[in-house]
């Protein structure tokens, strides 16, 4: 059951990738072949052998055209390789032991495949040009305004608002681990508290502007710190 | 309540994660996706440690048995631990039996579980310790976690236990060793006491004389004696006050096993044997904070090894400022090497023994097996033994080995003559 709700929480950079993978431009195989090399290597240890090799060989090789002047194999394993990061992310974030480990390679791999979404949506479908696309955006993160990163295309915002949202149930659930079957009576409070306060949270911030990114991290930092002095009191 | 390690982390890694998602704002479904984590890991926090805030010390039955609390040094001590869950709900608890001067030798004093209700937790370990001294055993620490391991409430079962390792010498003396050495010695003192008699024991039946008193009278002989009285008399068993005054001064750590510890272990074992005897004995350690420790009886024996395997070994003192202390012994037991006793301080010290009717042996112990670079000082303490001697006679340079025999030889002739 654990490992059904991690890939649930993992299920929408996971679409994404595919999404992103529909649309690359099939002309250049060596964007898959990156993709694929990198997916083995991260994956369980009998693939891992063929990851390697899958990673060496067509290196040396894309090297050796570049050397000769052929470039585009170079781009596309390049390419490949950036498109399966988000892959990448998910596996280690699925693998992860620690919850904080799931939720920190499930924030990862989404931005990264969002990352790859818009750039691929926005009409950047050809392995070279993707690289170099997707290096400019991620110099623009660092000078705002020059790149556009939130989607693009209205149609998959839809879908994948209901996917995150199945994805963040999965994330608190999975919160229990193996102790799934024993819910504790704490925990049962929680998920419920914690989602009318969201959906509170999102229904006041629909209608009021006070409800900014902003606004959320200071109710963080405050709820950390009453939780602090809390514990601190209590056991004093 | 605290936070255990997993819990802060935990806490921490969310927070740099909202961090994230708030500062780097790529689609705001996300964002909220990533803040009802962090919300959800607070509040849980909060709901855990208050469901735990009503267990306390009352939930758990706690019992500690030890195996043997009196051991030699080196010697192993079972130790079990038990903790029933009482709570009647399903606990996590992780336990720690706090150990200070102990070495676990087999098993773990911790240990993690999730406790059903009125279930046994069993804790079960060997410990041991390398020299003589109390080993303190417990209280148990009782961490009650939350089952996911995020907080904790904190507390302690039971009461601290001590385990005495001593140099307590086990075996019977070898007392034909020690009689070649020192037979014959000279005795000086009265060696009794009236004041300190015990249990009387029957001599004979004689003749009522006039004066005896008539509780003496043995009504069964006299009556078969066609009323001629007859009286039972017995002899007084007087108890000897033996005093041992042990020299703890760092000079004494000399070899392997050092000189020290042959004298706390003989000390021990003599202790053992007067007080089996009905004698007592009183242990005078010049320089230690407590001093004396007086014994009258077995009961006392447990008090008085502790004693003996708590002193720290002292600096520097004045032996003369212990003069008063010597008063009241039938016999005075000085063992050690008592470096800095000049022939003027032995000389003063006999005196006020003699004084106040008592009897003093001086026992230096040497190393039995001399390395070459002690050999040297082998012969100035003999040389100094020598010097002293020539103020006072009782002056024994004695093989470290050699010391038990010796003083249970001289015990046993200062029994005879009283």
């Amino acid at each position: 059951m654990d490992k059904f709700l991690r890939a649930v929480a993992l299920l929408p950079p996971i679409v994404l990738t595919l999404f992103v993978l529909s649309r690359i431009d099939a002309s250049n195989s060596f964007v898959f072949i990156g993709f694929f090399s990198l997916l083995f290597i991260s994956a369980t240890d009998r693939f891992k052998w063929a990851g390697i090799i899958m990673v060496y060989v067509p290196a040396a090789y894309t090297v050796s055209l570049l050397l000769t002047g052929v470039v585009s194999p170079f781009l596309g394993l390049a390419a490949g390789y950036i498109v399966s990061a988000p892959a990448v992310f998910a596996i280690s974030a699925y693998r992860s032991n620690l919850f904080t480990g799931l939720v920190g390679g499930y924030y990862a791999s989404y931005v990264f495949a969002l990352l790859l979404n818009n750039v691929t949506s926005s009409g950047v479908v050809r392995p070279e040009r993707l690289f170099i696309t997707i290096v400019q955006n991620i110099l623009g993160l660092f000078s705002p305004g020059t790149v556009n990163i939130t989607p693009s295309n209205p149609e998959p915002e839809l879908l994948f608002t209901v996917l995150t949202a199945l994805a963040s149930f999965a994330l608190l659930t999975s919160f229990a681990g193996n102790r799934l079957k024993r819910i504790n009576d704490p925990f049962l409070k929680t998920l419920i508290t914690s989602l009318v306060l969201m959906s509170l949270s999102i229904f006041v911030g629909q209608l009021s502007p006070v409800f900014t990114p902003y606004f959320l991290l200071g109710s963080f930092v405050l709820l950390t710190a009453a939780l602090m002095l809390w514990l601190r009191m209590s056991h004093e | 309540m605290k936070l255990t390690a997993q819990g802060y982390k935990t806490l921490v890694s969310m927070f740099v994660i909202v961090f994230f998602a708030s500062t780097v704002s790529v689609y705001r479904a996300l964002s909220l996706s990533i803040y009802i984590v962090g919300i959800f890991t607070l509040l849980y926090c909060f709901f855990a440690a208050s469901s735990l805030r009503t267990i306390g010390q009352n939930d758990f039955d706690f019992s500690r048995h030890v195996r043997r609390e009196l051991l030699r040094r080196g010697e192993h001590a079972e130790v079990r631990v038990r903790v029933e869950n009482k709570s009647g709900r399903r606990v996590r608890i992780r336990v720690l039996d706090r150990l200070e001067g102990l070495t676990v030798v087999e098993g773990s004093v911790q240990t993690e579980r999730n406790l059903a209700p009125a279930e046994l937790l069993e804790l079960v370990y060997t410990v041991t310790s390398h020299g003589r001294g109390v080993g303190l055993l417990g209280p148990l620490s009782v961490h009650v976690l939350d089952d996911y391991g995020m907080v904790y409430k904190e507390f302690t079962l039971g009461e601290e236990v001590k385990i005495v390792f001593t140099e307590h010498t086990i075996g019977r003396p070898r007392l034909s060793d020690a009689v070649k050495k020192v037979f014959p010695t000279p005795y000086t003192g009265t060696g009794s006491s009236h004041e300190y008699g015990v249990d009387d024991i029957f001599r004979e039946i004689t003749k009522y004389e006039e004066g005896q008193p008539l509780k003496a009278v043995d009504w069964r002989r006299t009556a078969r004696e066609n009323g001629e009285l007859y009286v039972r008399r017995f002899d007084k068993q007087n108890r000897l006050r033996i005093c041992l005054m042990l020299d703890y001064s760092h000079s004494n750590i000399l070899g392997n096993p050092s000189l020290l510890d042959s004298t706390v272990a003989a000390a021990s074992a003599l202790a053992s044997s007067v007080l089996e005897r009905g004698d007592s004995i009183t242990i005078i350690v010049p320089g230690d904070r407590e001093g004396v420790a007086m014994a009258t009886g077995m009961r006392d024996y447990f008090r008085l090894l502790t004693y003996l395997s708590t002193v720290t070994p002292v600096s520097s003192y004045r032996i003369v400022d212990y003069l008063e202390n010597l008063h009241g012994f039938d016999a005075v037991f000085m063992l050690g090497r008592f470096a800095n006793l000049d022939e003027a301080s032995l000389k003063t010290v006999a005196e006020r023994v003699r004084l106040y009717g008592g009897v003093l042996y001086i026992l230096v112990p040497t190393l039995e097996n001399v390395p070459g670079p002690l050999k040297a000082l082998e012969v100035l303490e003999l040389a100094r033994v020598q010097r002293l001697r020539t103020v006072y006679g009782h002056v024994y340079l004695v093989r470290q080995t050699d010391l038990l025999n010796y003083l249970v030889h001289l015990h046993r002739s200062l029994r005879m003559v009283t």
